[in-house]
């Protein structure tokens, strides 16, 4: 399989599991509605965005490896503080 | 996504849940069953007209229970009425599981093993002093939480059970469990 395919079928991944999750995420906080479902929603949908932020960013605007690379570098950081502060609070 | 699944009308589906979950509240059955608000009402009324359910307040919640539960041979006691509207919520159902299972247990340890507020800890605590289920004995740091009658408890638990875990449950417990 061409490399180009497998790359937009994993961001379309990332984008359609991290919406998921995030509906998910959402559903719980609304039933019992904390601060740490509430991080875990926010989490999940920066997974959501960076999948169509960096699928979109490969495919169509022709930025180049480097800058996608660190516009995702940015989201996975986001995202690893985000749930490192949901495990911390109660 | 409806955790239960419709057999027959609507008011065999909601005579047949509130049988097998009594002290279910409204809004739980309609998450449930998805049957809408209207409908809900109008077979409510029905059912407790008919002498099949009756419904109360506990708690600031509507709650349904079978008007005969049939291991008992009757309705369910009054106080066990109460104490299963309780054990519908997640927070006093872990509570009592929690000094069932360990024994009389320290009211700041019990808030912490169950992730909740102290504040939460205490209006449940309360609550299931004045149904008479928990104790609280002591002060200070020598304060514990014990059953009355773990036979009462153990008796409810299995002869009532929970309800059923949908997705997002599950989801909720997964990360609500997670402790640094």
């Amino acid at each position: 399989m061409d490399l180009t395919a497998i790359t937009n079928l994993a961001f379309a991944g990332i984008a359609v599991f991290g919406a998921v999750l995030g509906v998910l995420a959402i559903a719980a906080w609304r039933r019992a509605p904390s601060r740490r479902m509430a991080l875990v929603a926010g989490g999940f949908w920066l997974i959501a965005i960076q999948g169509v932020v960096v699928g979109v960013g490969l495919f169509t605007t022709g930025l180049d490896a480097p800058t996608l690379l660190a516009i995702s570098a940015a989201f996975e950081a986001a995202l690893l503080v985000v749930l490192f502060v949901a495990t911390l609070v109660r | 996504m409806p955790a239960e699944e419709r057999r027959g009308t609507w008011a065999e589906t909601l005579l047949s849940f509130v049988q097998r979950y009594p002290g279910v509240h409204l809004r739980e059955i309609r998450r449930r069953l998805s049957i809408p608000i209207g409908t809900l009402d109008y077979h409510l009324y029905r059912l407790g007209k008919e002498g099949l359910i009756t419904v109360r307040f506990s708690g600031g919640y509507k709650c349904a229970y079978p008007a005969v539960v049939e291991e008992i041979g009757g309705p369910i006691p009054d106080q066990d009425q109460q104490l299963l509207a309780l054990l519908r919520q997640s927070v006093p159902r872990a509570l009592l599981l929690h000094v069932y299972l360990d024994g009389a247990s320290a009211p700041s340890g019990l808030a912490a093993d169950l992730a909740t507020t102290p504040q939460n800890l205490s209006y449940f605590l309360r609550r299931l002093e004045t149904v008479g289920v928990i104790l609280r004995e002591g002060t200070g740091s020598e304060r514990r939480v014990r059953l009355v009658d773990p036979k009462r408890v153990h008796t409810l638990l299995l002869r009532f059970p929970p309800l059923p875990e949908d997705v997002v449950d599950r989801f909720i417990r997964f990360w609500s469990e997670l402790h640094p």
